[in-house]
């Protein structure tokens, strides 16, 4: 195989996995996400701490097939040697078989064909925080996106009622509403990821995450979230992130039937507000967020059009009262619940 | 001038979805996304129906008859505007097209000149890794306007 090319890569992952868990630490879990299960097998302890905080919800002995396996290894706790690639390399790149995403310090690659995923990292003290809050994110989307499911940049929350879906570019309300809406009594499906499924009879959210990202001043106006905090000693750059798995687990729910999509807005001012919006409007909000962060699909937009086309669709605009957007959003879900 | 010319979309590039008489695109290369509203999206599955420019504007003709100038003009406009954002591209001539799609249901007979916004507030996207942001002074000011505004058509 030649260096480089996709199966190339493929194949000096493979075996760089290979000789990383030679060290016999190697660690199996299997990621439980609604009806399907992904095997993921880190070659050393070292990684798998460093990145399985924020799947505990998911976590599971391994057990009945998996779609897909993925096999994580490091360089830095394992001493085998990186793949033979400039590792200042950045991008994407797919053929009809493989996807592979390189950033720095790190290459996500998956084979289609063998539902088998690499991920290579330089060090596990070196992984971005983003990547260590939201771990394995390319293989996780690579490994569950079909036609008919795929994850969706968007947060949900909901009960016994149903789920709403929200989704908007970052900075447009997500992750405060979701937030506030745990603390107005909503369980927490997932923040700025979750999975959509289309198959069943009615259109269904899978928390993947168990955790939300802030930056320092929304918590100002949730200060009852402060004792979530992972840690507070963190970058200028980098958000705070808070563990709603670790410290309310009895606020986790997943896979609710979406009854709404909801498009929020901050508007700064004055109360809050919902509206019904036209679904190409939550198109326009749905899609280009996810596709440009989840790339490397091969498939279309067809299935967040058949979602925004089986449910309702509405703009929430968000005032300065925090807990403002969730009532509205429990007032939702009774209206349609019904 | 119209001519022969027949347009195809790349399909690693954009992707793209109707839905309500308005589609959405994307340019995955960019990061630029936009909105077709008004005819537009009817002009668009005409286009990538594969039918020439000519036979595009004669059946938005035909679909419009009152309004055959007008009708003309923005199509012809539109296309160029598709063309110079890079959204369609030309096919080789005598491509075979398939067949037109039929006037959308939710048409009300009225001739809407069609609109093409652009989007740009996600090209970060491509050049970072995903770290979102309100505005520095948190919730609940807002962030930035998106940069966006129609071309003119």
């Amino acid at each position: 195989m030649e260096p480089g090319t996709l199966p190339g890569t493929a194949c000096d992952l493979r075996a760089g996995y290979g000789r990383a868990a030679e060290r016999g630490e190697e660690i199996c879990h299997d990621l439980v996400i609604g009806p399907w299960r992904l095997r993921v097998m880190f070659a050393s302890g070292r990684l798998a701490c460093a990145l399985t905080p924020p799947l505990t919800r998911l976590l599971a002995d391994p057990a009945s097939a998996a779609l897909a396996t993925i096999r994580v290894w490091d360089t830095a706790s394992t001493g085998a040697q990186p793949p033979p690639i400039p590792v200042e390399v950045e991008g994407d790149a797919r053929d009809d078989r493989f996807r592979v995403e390189y950033r720095t310090g790190s290459i996500s690659l998956f084979d289609c064909s063998a539902r088998t995923g690499y991920i290579w990292f330089a060090d596990p003290a070196q992984i971005d925080w983003y990547e260590r809050a939201e771990p394995l994110r390319p293989a996780i989307h690579w490994a569950l996106t079909t036609d008919r499911r795929y994850l969706a940049h968007a947060s949900g929350v909901g009960d016994d009622r149903g789920a709403v879906v929200l989704t908007g570019k970052g900075g447009a309300g997500k992750t405060t509403t979701t937030l506030a809406s745990i603390d107005a009594g909503l369980s927490f499906i997932g923040d700025n990821y979750v999975l959509l499924s289309l198959e069943g009879r009615q259109p269904v959210v899978h928390g993947i995450y168990g955790n939300a990202k802030v930056w320092p001043q929304t918590l100002q106006q949730l200060p009852g979230l402060k004792p979530y905090v992972k840690s507070w000693d963190v970058g200028p750059d980098e958000k705070l992130v808070l563990e709603i798995a670790r410290h309310r687990p009895e606020s986790l729910a997943t896979g609710l039937p979406v009854r709404a999509v909801v498009v929020p807005e901050v508007v700064g001012g004055g109360d809050a507000r919902i509206t019904p919006c036209s679904p190409a409007q939550a198109m326009l909000a749905l899609a280009p967020t996810t596709v440009l962060q989840l790339p490397l699909t091969g498939f279309g937009l067809d299935g967040m059009a058949e979602l925004l086309r089986r449910v309702p669709t509405y703009r929430l605009e968000l005032g300065r009262d925090v807990m403002g957007g969730p009532r509205l959003l429990s007032t939702l879900l009774d209206e349609l619940a019904g | 001038m119209l001519g022969a010319r027949q347009f195809e979309v790349d399909p690693v590039r954009i992707v793209h979805e109707t839905i309500e008489g308005e589609t959405i695109l994307i340019d995955l290369e960019t990061g630029i996304y936009y909105s077709l509203r008004g005819s537009g999206a009817e002009i668009w599955n005409l286009l990538i129906a594969g039918i020439t420019e000519a036979e595009v504007v004669a059946e938005m003709q035909r679909r419009y008859g009152s309004e055959v100038e007008a009708v003309a003009a923005t199509t012809e406009q539109l296309i160029e505007d598709l063309l110079a954002e890079n959204l369609l591209e030309l096919a080789e001539p005598g491509t075979e097209p398939v067949s037109a799609p039929p006037r959308p249901e939710s048409a009300n007979g009225l001739f809407e000149p069609p609109t093409l916004e652009r989007y740009t507030d996600m090209e970060y996207f491509l050049l970072l890794d995903p770290i979102h942001e309100v505005h520095a002074g948190g919730w609940p000011q807002a962030a930035a306007p998106a940069a966006g505004g129609a071309l003119p058509n």
